[in-house]
Order: structure tokens, then C-alpha cells, then sequence
């Protein structure tokens, strides 16, 4: 293992803070987009976002599962930074971190990945998914807590993702949430999250 | 903005926790909006001042304030109460934030046992002091059993405690902490606030967290999630009324603290939301004033020759 020469947060408390804030907004409104505001010269394989997000969240309590196309850069940078635990088991994971939608081979079904218990539903696993871009995509309806009535969206996944969703959303009080993260924005995807129809393709 | 970073006491990182403890508080707040109304253990440490003084809340506001926003502190309603004012000056001390007493302008608001009567808007964030958050702890001591409540949605024994209200009293007698049921599925506690405030927690605009920090619990209610206080379809659910008006500011549509004022049963009804009422209050000033000129320069000399006249 190589260890990084990549530096992290410059100002760890408020940069962490900032990206908090940002994921915690995200995920109480899901389907929106928020950009905090954060300085960071990501490894290869992570978007500066997405970057930001395993700082603010990885310690040492916590296992991450990497898609196993990510590079080990990756892995060098996230366990020098925040000293997290690694697993090759979604089963194990508190967190996962997904590079590539695209390539199914390297993915497991959400299912695949810790649900939590019936009694302590907030052992599940929180997905980090990385994504092209949040316009060109299978548009979707979604409602739920955090959504006046609906809202559109139209993140770069694959069908299979959302089939996989609506499964993860019946199995509630279990299931994963996930954040989508692009460049520098992210959305929220909380389990609440329900599918209400797949929109004909937005042609503009 | 610029804070001031003369006021900051040395020797604390910002906002006094370690980031160790805010990381894990953090990721439990995440999980505890993917499941509204589920509560979550954090590992809650100790605080400079005793539990039942809001440490629960202390922790959930240190965890997500940063520098720019602006906080408010209530204490019943009351922004000028001893618990209110140390907790605002903490903060002040540990993170330089600056504070406010205005609703409106606040961007975190922590709340021991009230909702400001000011609606909340989009973008604040309401965190709750809890003594007790579980909702079943008086009907089922057991923590082993009121886990496998929760998970199997077990919570006929509630309903039966409203009943008996009802068959001994007439109606259902419970004024705080009154039981509600979050996004159809989870019982919660909405910690003592009185059952006057339960329909301001539905579809609010605003994100609540609430900390108990001597149990080690917190949950959270996303904004716009539904919130329905338990009742019967023959017994409804209904809020206090007072049939009086506030002493200071006359309203008729606040919270009223009832106040005895001598020795031979005087008493009087004032706001609990201090803010709420002081803002009526300038308000009316306000008008009066303009009322005023308004009357003086509306006066036609006849009118002020004959008011003349009279005396």
C-alpha cells in the first residue's frame, strides 16, 4: 500500500461542517441539489464532492465497501485521511462508495448490502454513488417525507437502479440510502424515497 | 460575514465537541431523516452542564452549526430564561455564532418545550431538547420491549391509555407530549412541547431534530413529513383554548401562561413565545403612532375649534 501524497481538507472543522450541512439538506429534501462550497484536490476515481463526503463521514467506526473497479488510489487516500476499515462484504458495509453505475458486473443488487433489522433499521448500509450528471437520466417522479407533493428527477442511472429502488423503498423501515454525487452536487436519496411513476424521456 | 473570533474561548475545538464525536452524531442525524420518527443511539458525551439542562440538544446544535449561522435559544417560549441565556451564551463562547431572538431571522432554533408561534420557513432547522423519547416507556419499562414495539408497529397500549382517559375524565387529558405518528409508521414523542404545538410538527416547512442526551437517543422529522397526533374517530384531536387574550398584546391565537399576580386569586394570561409577543407589541406601538398623526393632521380647525370650545 502506497500511502497518499494528496492533502485533505484544508480547514478540517468548517470545511466538514460545510459538507454536512450540504448532505444533511440534501438528504431532507430529497431530489434537490445542493453544491457546499469546499476546496479539495480529490484522488483519482473521486469527484471533489464525493471526496468531501468520505472525509466528513469516515472514521475509524466505520466499514467501507469500495466497487472494486475504483483505483487503489482510492483506497491509499481514504485510509490514510480518515483511518475507516475496509470490506470486500456489502453485507459488512456502513458505507459503500460507488464509482461507476454503468458497470453492472462490479455491482451488487441493493439488496446485497446491509438492510439494518426490523429493531435497528440505521444499521443499513449509506450508498455513495457517483453519477455523470443529474439531467440525463430516466426521468422519475418521486414523493415522500422531505417532498412538497413531487418532484422530477432525472439522475444518469441505469434502469436496473430503480427497479432495485423500488424494491429497496417496500422493504421500509429497512433498506439502504443513498447520496448521488456528481462533480460538485449532490442529492439525497433517502429509503422514504418513493418512485410514483417513470416520466416519458424529457426531450428539450 | 465576519465573526469575531476575539469572544472565542481558547482551548475548544469549535463548537466544544471533537470532530470524532460530531462525525458519529452526524451520520446518526443522516440516518435519522431516512427514518422519521425512528429513534437512533448516539453515543452522547458529557457536557459542561447536568442532563435534564438540554445537553441532548446542545450536541445536535454543535454538530451542525457553522460559523455563519444565527441561533435562538428558547426556554418555554421565553428567550431571557436562565436556561435559554446560557446555552445562547455557550455557544457565543464556543463558536463565536452570532444570536438572535427573532424567529424569523434565526437559522437554528433550540427549543426546550415550545414551537415559536412565528411559522417556521424553509431552511431552518428546529432542534428539540427530549427528556424521555420513548412514547411507550410508561406503558412497557422494558427497552427490549419497546424496541420490538417499534419494529412491529405495536402500539395498541398507546390507544388504550388515550380510552381509559377518556372513560375516566370524559375526553382525552393528555396536554403534553402528546403522542403522534410520524409519516404513518412510527410512534414518537415530540418531546414535552404542549399538545398546542403537535399541528405546527405536521408538513412543517422547516427540518426538527430532537437529542435526549441522558438516554442517548435522537430522531429527526424531515421537513413536509406527516405528523398526525393519535385520536379517535369519535374522540378527534383538539388544541388548548383559553377564552382569554393575551394582557400585553391581545392575542387571542397564542400559547397563554396563565400568571398569578397577588394573594387574592388575581391572575392574568400572557404569550409563552416572548418574541411572538414583543413583536405584536412594537407593532402595535407602531400603528398607534401612525394613528396618531394620521388623527392630528386629519383634524379640521371646526373640530378643533369646537373640541376648544368645550372646555
Amino acid at each position: 500500500m502506497v500511502t497518499t501524497t494528496l492533502p485533505g481538507f484544508s480547514e478540517p472543522v468548517h470545511e466538514a461542517q460545510r459538507t454536512f450541512k450540504g448532505l444533511l439538506d440534501a438528504l431532507s429534501h430529497p431530489g434537490q441539489l445542493y453544491s457546499p462550497t469546499v476546496k479539495i484536490i480529490p484522488p483519482e476515481g473521486l469527484t471533489p464532492i464525493c471526496a468531501s463526503a468520505c472525509l466528513t463521514l469516515l472514521d475509524l467506526e466505520t466499514i467501507v465497501w469500495l466497487q472494486p473497479t475504483l483505483p487503489n488510489t482510492v483506497k491509499n487516500w481514504l485510509g490514510f485521511h480518515t483511518g475507516c476499515q475496509f470490506s470486500e462484504w456489502p453485507q459488512d458495509a456502513t458505507f459503500a462508495i460507488i464509482g461507476d453505475m454503468s458497470s453492472q458486473s462490479s455491482l451488487p443488487d441493493l439488496k446485497d448490502f446491509n438492510q439494518g433489522s426490523a429493531e435497528d433499521p440505521e444499521h443499513s448500509t449509506t450508498m455513495l454513488i457517483q453519477v455523470q450528471d443529474f439531467t440525463s437520466g430516466i426521468a422519475q417522479r418521486l414523493n415522500g417525507p422531505g417532498i412538497l407533493e413531487s418532484i422530477e428527477i432525472a439522475p444518469n442511472l441505469p434502469k436496473t437502479f430503480w427497479d432495485q429502488w423500488t424494491r429497496n423503498h417496500h422493504t421500509y423501515p429497512q433498506g439502504v440510502d443513498c447520496f448521488l454525487l456528481s462533480h460538485n452536487t449532490v442529492m439525497g436519496l433517502p429509503r422514504t424515497a418513493k418512485v410514483l411513476a417513470t416520466c416519458p424521456q424529457i426531450t428539450h | 460575514m465576519i465573526v469575531s473570533t476575539d469572544n472565542l474561548e481558547p482551548g475548544f475545538n469549535f463548537a466544544y465537541l471533537d470532530e470524532q464525536t460530531k462525525r458519529s452524531i452526524r451520520r446518526s442525524l443522516l440516518k435519522a431523516i431516512a427514518i422519521p420518527g425512528h429513534q437512533i443511539p448516539f453515543g452522547s458525551r458529557e457536557m459542561p452542564m447536568s442532563y435534564g439542562w438540554g445537553t441532548g440538544g446542545i450536541q445536535l446544535t454543535a454538530s451542525i452549526i457553522g460559523k455563519n449561522d444565527k441561533l435562538k435559544v428558547i426556554d418555554q417560549g421565553a428567550d431571557d430564561t436562565t436556561n435559554a441565556v446560557n446555552i445562547r451564551r455557550f455557544f457565543k463562547k464556543v463558536c463565536g455564532v452570532s444570536t438572535t431572538e427573532k424567529t424569523a431571522e434565526a437559522t437554528i432554533i433550540q427549543t426546550r418545550h415550545r414551537i415559536p408561534e412565528t411559522p417556521l420557513r424553509a431552511g431552518q432547522t428546529m432542534v428539540y431538547q427530549v427528556p424521555i423519547p420513548e412514547p411507550l416507556r410508561w406503558l412497557e419499562p422494558s427497552e427490549v420491549e419497546t424496541r420490538k414495539m417499534h419494529a412491529l408497529s405495536e402500539y395498541g397500549a398507546m390507544y388504550v391509555r388515550l380510552y381509559e382517559d377518556i372513560t375516566q375524565y370524559g375526553y382525552i387529558a393528555t396536554a403534553y407530549d402528546y403522542p403522534v405518528m410520524v409519516n404513518d409508521r412510527y410512534m414518537m414523542r415530540p418531546s414535552p412541547i404542549p399538545r398546542f404545538d403537535n399541528p405546527k410538527l405536521h408538513m412543517s416547512e422547516a427540518l426538527q431534530i430532537f437529542g435526549a442526551g441522558r438516554e442517548k437517543r435522537l430522531y429527526a422529522l424531515p421537513p413536509y413529513t406527516s405528523v398526525k397526533s393519535l385520536d379517535f374517530e369519535d374522540y378527534p384531536f383538539t388544541i388548548e383554548s383559553w377564552g382569554k387574550a393575551c394582557e400585553f398584546c391581545g392575542a387571542t391565537n397564542s400559547y397563554l401562561d396563565e400568571v398569578v399576580v397577588d394573594n387574592h386569586g388575581g391572575r392574568l394570561w400572557i404569550c409563552s413565545d416572548t418574541d411572538y409577543c414583543s413583536q405584536r407589541q412594537s407593532a402595535q406601538r407602531q400603528n398607534a403612532a401612525a394613528v396618531s398623526v394620521v388623527n392630528t393632521s386629519s383634524v379640521s380647525p371646526e373640530i378643533f375649534k369646537n373640541g376648544g370650545n368645550r372646555s
